[in-house]
């Protein structure tokens, strides 16, 4: 008899998730923690191993080290557990063209133990898909759509979305996640946003993480993301300009103002930046901004390193 | 899996339809092809021939495409990540692909095939090549597991059929190397099934590969498959090469030529020749069942037929493969050399008579070929001909061997019983001035039709033909077409048994013409009842050629009679039961048989072979065990090695030559080998 499986509060876990494809190294010691019932957003840009971090969940790859549990079961070992409660919707998903929409999702029943068609209904009549609509006719965004509606037939306890909303328009956007997230939050099902969707994430995520170069930057709430990253701007018309933290990064100086930003805020460093013929102001940073601060660096680095001499 | 199992049969439901569409269009051809084709045996056959052929080829195709569509389209299209995020473990996707891809395959060539099942045999019987079913479901499996292997690796179904395709070409080059010319036999009756034989082991290496690769969830890199893939392909490389490096183990053996049979003959000009039936090569093959079976050793060899010259140890004449079956019995070289008679036995198979040939040595042409009555198709035959003493006269036996085989046969087809459609033809080597001898006509309801054969001898001179004609008697017929005169009749043992029709064995003449010796069985109420085991006896009988003495003796079984050379001496070597025989030696000059003392190593064996000198009294006698030469004092000296060695070990039967040498293939059948016996030396003499 097996025993059941322990989340310990959390819907996925890895610890040191290492892929590598050859020489490259996709996903580097990556150990991320999303809660139950959260909607957790994983950004990075192009190239930083988001894909192969949810290929590696849904076992599609094969870790090179470390391990993932979804649910509490391991990904590679209880492979298909894991699948049968997930859903999965990856970028511009091909689909058997000569089927219907009503084939697909009849196709997916089959490969379920249960099937709920009033929630796949739910997120394709709005957006005025019919059953029998063949997939050879539906634009790219309607397949993404039907790909979404199908993935959530069988009432997944965490699902996927990887780069999904890409190709759908603002308003079906709006739409699809409305419902997508009515449907999960409901059952206090978790979601793993992986994607670039930052104004979108910012709206809808609780959790977030920024995957850069294979690694796992940041992982925290968006609020104590919010709390911890602040930009501080120091204005020194008459006095020296302050010393640069250490941990401060993306610094810009001017002749009677520096900025930079700080990834452990706390109310002490503004005082201890504090002087005589100083002002100090603590800025709030969107998502977007954030990303910017802690990616950029990194990136630039790599690119740095990538010019030719 | 239920559900990916049918979605590959929506998938590709359109190659049903068109195997629909293809059947009613062949069915359609066909129809109209019988309808202006002329009604005739052989143009039936070759459209029966061109239709198989079609659909054969068309089923491969199916196979091919049906397989190589398995996984390439889905990572050609981008679906089989779709498909493997699936809860469905890789092993029950991999299985439901491939049973799908198994199903659709049948479905596919049943629909092409079903209609038209009675045209294969005809493909069959034209190409000379059955289809059997196990060969049909080892070439799919092998079709079925390559494809579905590269299927797996590559992403373009054009590519996956192409690289099946060269794959399949080089496994079957391969195995159909190692069966047809290396030789290496399986089964040994049937080459198809051999060479699918050995191809199989690929099967399951292919298959596995391709679950390895496939469970791995390796497909999205495309260079990691080859990391299973690889050592699976040299794994079946290694088994092809091995396939390969034995064909060429075997062959070393099997394309040397073997001696099976050799039939002597000595020439009025001096010297000998040899007719030497060979074994040759496994290739070309003819597909027969009976043939591995009878033969146990290179099923599909092909039989030659050289004709040697004992003194130059060059070939005279060799003809190419006999058709049908061919023994050393079967071949019979004219005293004088010239002429070499051949008598084929039926084909089954292809429901061909046997037939008889005579070839003039010297043009290499053949200058008669005859078969029997078409009483009962192929089941006529000829029997071994047989050369008049001087070689102008040539005698055959045909014979409907079924009357005779099945029990029952002639009391429920009793016009059959008095039809002698089988007999002796005595004529000239050119088939020319044949005259023909009918057994002896039974008027007797329950007349034993084995025993109406015609038994015949030569006279010495070649001029007169010893035949046994009705009422038992032996008769004397002067050629051409003389009329019967009798000589002698057997007694009739009992009035019960006045219908009773003896069995004799041919009536053998000794070479001064003066003695006929043969056997003639003793009635037996209990002879002719179906299934009831017979129990025969025998007396053995010497009457001189004129008819004016006769002597009898009863052995205790059946004997064998040779006469020396010089006409004195009837050597009688009767088996007896438990593979012991015993020797007895009768004496023309004082008409009186002395039983000869055999040594204990002589018998029993079952292997006793003899031979006798033209020109001397003498007898030499061997078994597996031992080599003697009877002398003219009845003696048995033990031969010396290497002539006893060589005699002993020598297989088939023996001939002498114009020297008194006995001539018999080496043990190994590469060679002729002559034994003096006198001398104790053994000489190669062909080649």
């Amino acid at each position: 008899m097996s025993k059941e499986p322990v989340s310990n509060g959390f819907a996925i876990t890895t610890h040191s998730l290492t892929r590598r494809f050859g020489r490259k190294l996709a996903l580097d010691s990556v150990s991320a923690h999303v809660p139950t019932g959260s909607i957790y957003g994983l950004m990075g840009p192009n190239g930083a191993g988001k894909t192969t971090f949810v290929r590696c969940l849904l076992n599609l790859l094969d870790p090179t080290a470390g391990s993932a549990t979804v649910l509490g079961y391991d990904v590679v070992r209880d492979s298909v557990a894991v699948r049968r409660r997930i859903g999965h919707v990856a970028a511009l998903q091909s689909l058997w063209e000569w089927m219907s929409v009503g084939d697909l999702a009849d196709f997916m029943a089959g490969c379920y133990p249960r099937w709920n068609s009033d929630a796949v209904a739910a997120v394709l009549e709005p957006v005025g898909i019919e059953w029998e609509d063949k997939i050879q006719a539906l634009s790219r965004g309607q397949r993404t759509l039907a790909c979404l509606a199908v993935a959530i037939g069988h009432e997944p306890e965490v699902l996927l979305l990887d780069e999904a909303l890409t190709g759908l328009d603002p308003i079906s956007r709006r739409e699809v996640l409305r419902n997508v997230i009515d449907v999960m939050h409901a059952g206090n099902r978790t979601v793993l946003i992986a994607g670039q969707d930052i104004a979108d994430m910012e709206r809808i995520c609780d959790q977030v993480g920024f995957l850069v170069k294979g690694k796992l930057l940041w992982e925290s709430t968006l609020e104590e993301l919010k709390a911890r990253v602040k930009r501080l701007r120091i204005e020194h018309p008459e006095a020296p300009p302050p010393e640069i933290p250490s941990d401060a990064f993306n610094v810009e100086r001017a002749a009677r103002q520096t900025e930079f930003t700080v990834r452990d805020f706390t109310p002490d460093r503004v005082t201890a930046l504090a002087a005589p013929g100083r002002r100090v102001e603590v800025m709030d940073r969107s998502l977007e901004d954030i990303f910017i601060d802690l990616a950029g660096p990194q990136l630039r680095v790599a690119a740095d390193l990538e010019a030719p001499r | 899996m239920r559900g990916i199992f049918w979605k590959e049969f929506r998938e590709n439901r359109a190659l049903l339809w068109l195997g629909f569409a293809l059947a009613v269009v062949i069915i359609n051809v066909y129809a109209v092809s019988l309808r202006v084709t002329p009604p005739t045996p052989a143009a039936r056959q070759d459209l029966n021939l061109l239709c198989g052929a079609v659909l054969l080829g068309l089923a491969g195709l199916v196979i091919l495409a049906t397989t190589a569509n398995l996984f390439a389209t889905e990572k050609a299209r981008g679906t089989l990540p779709y498909l493997l995020a699936l809860p469905v473990s890789r092993p029950r996707i991999w299985l439901a692909k491939v049973l799908g891809a198994l199903a659709l395959s049948a479905a596919s060539v049943f629909l092409l095939f079903a209609p038209v099942l009675l045209l294969i045999p005809g493909v069959a019987r034209a190409t000379r090549m059955t289809v059997y079913l196990p060969d049909i479901i080892l070439w799919v499996l092998l079709v079925l597991a390559v494809t579905v292997f590269f299927s797996v690796l590559l992403t373009r179904a054009i590519s996956v059929a192409l690289a099946s395709l060269l794959t399949l070409i080089a496994l079957v080059s391969g195995s159909v190397f190692a069966v047809l010319a290396g030789g290496v036999t399986l089964l040994g009756y049937d080459p198809a099934l051999d060479v699918a034989l050995l191809a199989f082991p690929a099967v399951p290496a292919f298959a596995l590969a391709s679950l390895a690769a496939f469970s791995r969830g390796e497909l999205l890199q495309s260079a990691r498959p080859w990391r299973v893939a690889l050592p699976v392909l040299v794994l079946v490389s290694a088994v092809e090469v091995a396939g390969l490096l034995g064909g060429a183990r075997w062959a070393y053996r099997y394309q040397r030529a073997e001696v099976d049979a050799v039939h002597l003959a000595s020439l009025p000009s001096g010297g000998s020749v040899a007719a030497v039936v060979i074994q040759g090569s496994p290739a070309p093959y003819r597909r027969e069942f009976r043939s591995g079976w009878e033969r146990g050793r290179g099923a599909y060899r092909s039989t030659h037929l050289v004709l040697v010259g004992l003194a130059s140890g060059r070939d005279l004449l060799a003809l190419p493969r006999h058709p049908g079956d061919l023994s050393g019995k079967d071949v019979k070289v004219s005293p004088d050399g010239r002429y070499l008679a051949v008598t084929g036995r039926p084909d089954w198979l292809e429901f061909r008579p046997g037939a008889i040939e005579v070839w003039n040595v010297r043009t290499a042409q053949r200058i008669y070929q005859g078969i029997p009555r078409q009483g009962y198709g192929p089941h006529s035959y000829y029997r071994p001909a047989s050369w008049s003493p001087v070689g102008d006269w040539l005698a055959v036996y045909f014979d409907p061997v079924l009357i005779g085989s099945v029990s029952g046969f002639v009391e429920t087809n009793p016009e059959l019983a008095a039809e002698a459609n089988h007999g002796l033809a005595i004529m000239r080597p050119d088939g020319s001035e044949r005259s023909e001898i009918a057994p002896p006509r039974v008027e007797a309801p329950y007349s034993r039709p084995y025993a109406r054969t015609v038994q015949f001898g030569w006279d010495p001179a070649g001029r007169a033909a010893y035949t046994i004609a009705p009422s038992n008697r032996l008769v004397r017929r002067h050629l051409p077409g003389g009329k019967a005169k009798l000589i002698w009749q057997a007694p009739a043992p009992d009035p019960h048994y006045e219908h009773y029709e003896r069995r004799f064995s041919p009536p053998l003449v000794s070479a001064d013409g003066r003695w006929i010796t043969l056997a003639v069985d003793e009635p037996n109420p209990w002879g002719w009842v179906p299934n009831r085991p017979v129990e025969r006896s025998y007396f053995t009988w010497i009457v001189a050629a004129d008819g004016s003495r006769a002597f009898t003796r009863r052995p205790q079984g059946w004997e064998n009679a040779a006469w020396s050379g010089d006409g004195n001496y009837l050597y009688l070597i009767a088996g007896l039961s438990g593979g012991a025989f015993e020797i007895s030696r009768w004496q023309a000059s004082n008409q009186q048989t002395v039983a000869l003392n055999v040594p204990p190593d002589l018998a029993p064996s079952p292997g006793l072979r003899y031979s006798a000198f033209p020109d001397r009294p003498s007898l030499v006698i061997w078994s597996e065990k031992a080599a003697y030469l009877v002398d003219e004092q009845g003696r048995f000296r033990p031969l010396r090695s290497p002539a006893s060695a060589a005699l002993i070990h020598a297989p088939g039967q023996p001939g002498v030559d114009r020297q008194g040498r006995i001539i018999v293939a080496s043990a190994n059948g590469e060679s002729l080998l002559a034994v003096d016996v006198f001398a104790g030396t053994v000489t190669k003499v062909y080649p």
